[in-house]
């Protein structure tokens, strides 16, 4: 509820402020967050309306009104007459422009080589392909890429788990990787890629890479060489580089995870890629727990059981899942 | 490990619905997500776990809505740009010692008038504004994804939001002044 002393004019720049925010355009991130946090410093009353708004906001997802709404978007549509007035023109001059565009696009298709590719591991499975460019990707258990290549370009999209690119190299073509909010660059290397639930982690073996926020400019890129490794989070924060142990860099390959200092949501979150009977942590508040382990996925379950001696969570079987809770029970009652 | 052995009655009723419901949620989101990402799988499977988390489950009228709004609103925060503001907002928010936490869905559980006075207000908006609400708020989209999808400018989608949200915060206000003047009129 707004308190009657915030003015309405505040509360109005407060909600603004909230639809600029989640706009979503990479290109305004970085100067409308740095507005917006001297306008949130600049009054208690702005903290304050703004706090209010964005409540406001996440109550709306759990409304009645806005699931039915969600739901009646997502039907497949039935036809044309479905389309709002503006998007039936650009259906029509769409189709038009499609037609004359089919003689331009017949002749740049004998000059260029397209590739567009979905390609997926299963829960627990390793899996290696090569593009049509002769690099090889192999994806580590329950990842996914989408492959894009034309002629210049090669862009692989990480949409989940973990991958080893060993890219051939080709003097104008780049090769880029898009993990959550990070963007990897290389021309011929061999580099992994971790996608976390909102972190990235990028570790090379050979040759060097460009790392970077999706949306930044190159000039803030950190380039990585052998044996190095970063972490880029949900905010396109770098972290340190950090040395890899050239002999462990690959174990996720063969079912060995090795943390250090890591969120418990990450843990979790590779930890599922490996198993049918899903682990999921029931109090978000433990999300953030840091934990160091190097554990093989067949022996998860031991892992998970010494975490508990050595960490204030308890185990939980469901019929099918692994539930982690706090250990104090009141802990474990109250809502997330 | 040992696995403990299902005891109470709540958990039985988790168990119930995760074996009763699982697949039909799962498929509700497929219509939502497709195949992800997010992965429908993951956000079903996180909802029944903030579920079970949950001490009591008297105050939801339907469990199933209830578990279905929740993977909604989990699979929307896995949206790159959602994620990023809320983590950006949590900072901000969380520098001068705000408690943010408590602003999940999850927390409706207290307030179930409040959410009921939210929805009867989201029916009264128009259906440009319920649609652009939603698209932005439940299913992740950022405002060029909404442009493409209905062909309408950036500008609109940004000024019918706003209204959206400011004839919202009215109906809040509103409702929150009656009881006053009820027990003015009355004393």
């Amino acid at each position: 509820m707004i308190k009657p002393d915030i003015s309405a004019d505040v509360t109005r720049t407060a909600t603004q402020w909230l639809t600029r925010l989640y706009a979503g355009d990479p290109d305004e991130d970085e100067a409308l967050q740095e507005e917006f946090k001297q306008w949130i410093e600049a009054s208690s009353d702005h903290r304050q309306a703004f706090l209010k708004v964005r409540a406001l906001w996440e109550d709306i997802g759990m409304t009645d009104a806005a699931a039915a709404t969600a739901l009646r978007l997502v039907q497949p549509e039935t036809g044309r007459a479905n389309l709002p007035p503006q998007a039936r023109w650009r259906w029509i001059t769409g189709a038009v422009a499609a037609s004359l565009g089919c003689l331009a696009i017949l002749l740049w298709i004998g000059t260029h080589t397209i590739e567009t590719r979905h390609y997926a591991s299963k829960v627990g499975e390793t899996r290696t392909v090569t593009l049509s460019d002769g690099s090889k990707v192999t994806l580590g258990a329950g990842a996914e890429i989408y492959v894009k290549i034309d002629g210049r370009n090669r862009t692989i999209d990480l949409t989940r788990g973990r991958a080893l690119f060993e890219v051939t190299r080709q003097p104008d073509s780049i090769f880029k990787v898009v993990s959550n909010r990070a963007e990897i660059s290389v021309l011929g290397t061999s580099f992994t890629v971790r996608r976390g639930k909102h972190s990235s982690t990028v570790s090379v073996l050979h040759g060097q890479v460009s790392v970077n926020g999706v949306g930044q400019d190159s000039g803030q890129a950190q380039l990585l060489g052998p044996g190095e490794r970063i972490d880029l989070d949900a905010l396109t924060n770098l972290g340190e580089v950090a040395s890899i142990d050239a002999n462990q860099a690959l174990d996720w390959l063969t079912g060995r995870l090795v943390f250090d200092g890591s969120p418990l949501a990450e843990v979790i979150h590779d930890l599922n890629l490996y198993r049918e009977t899903k682990v999921f942590i029931a109090d978000p508040a433990l999300e953030q727990l840091r934990v160091t382990t190097s554990f093989r996925v067949d022996q998860a379950e031991q892992m998970l059981e010494g975490l508990t001696m050595s960490h204030p969570i308890r185990l939980r079987r469901m019929e099918d899942s692994l539930l982690i809770f706090a250990a104090e029970p009141q802990a474990a009652n109250r809502l997330p | 490990m040992t696995p403990q052995p299902i005891k109470s009655s709540r958990e039985r009723f988790l168990t119930e619905l995760f074996n009763n419901f699982h697949d039909e949620l799962v498929l509700r989101l497929q219509r939502v997500y497709g195949q992800g990402p997010p992965d429908p799988e993951d956000i079903a499977q996180s909802a029944f776990a903030q579920m079970a988390a949950m001490g009591s489950h008297e105050h939801i009228k339907n469990p199933k809505a209830f578990l279905f709004k929740v993977a909604l609103n989990n699979g929307r925060r896995s949206a790159g740009h959602v994620a990023a503001t809320r983590a950006f907002l949590d900072e901000v928010l969380e520098l001068e010692g705000e408690r943010t936490e408590k602003i999940s869905p999850e927390h409706l559980y207290e307030s179930r008038e409040r959410l009921k006075l939210l929805n009867d207000a989201m029916e009264r908006l128009t259906e440009k504004q319920q649609e652009i609400l939603v698209r932005s708020r439940l299913l992740g989209e950022t405002y060029h994804e909404i442009a493409a999808q209905t062909g309408w400018s950036i500008a609109t989608i940004s000024r019918q939001l706003t209204s959206a949200l400011t004839e919202l915060e009215r109906a809040e206000a509103s409702a929150l002044q009656k009881p006053v003047k009820r027990r003015y009129r009355q004393g």
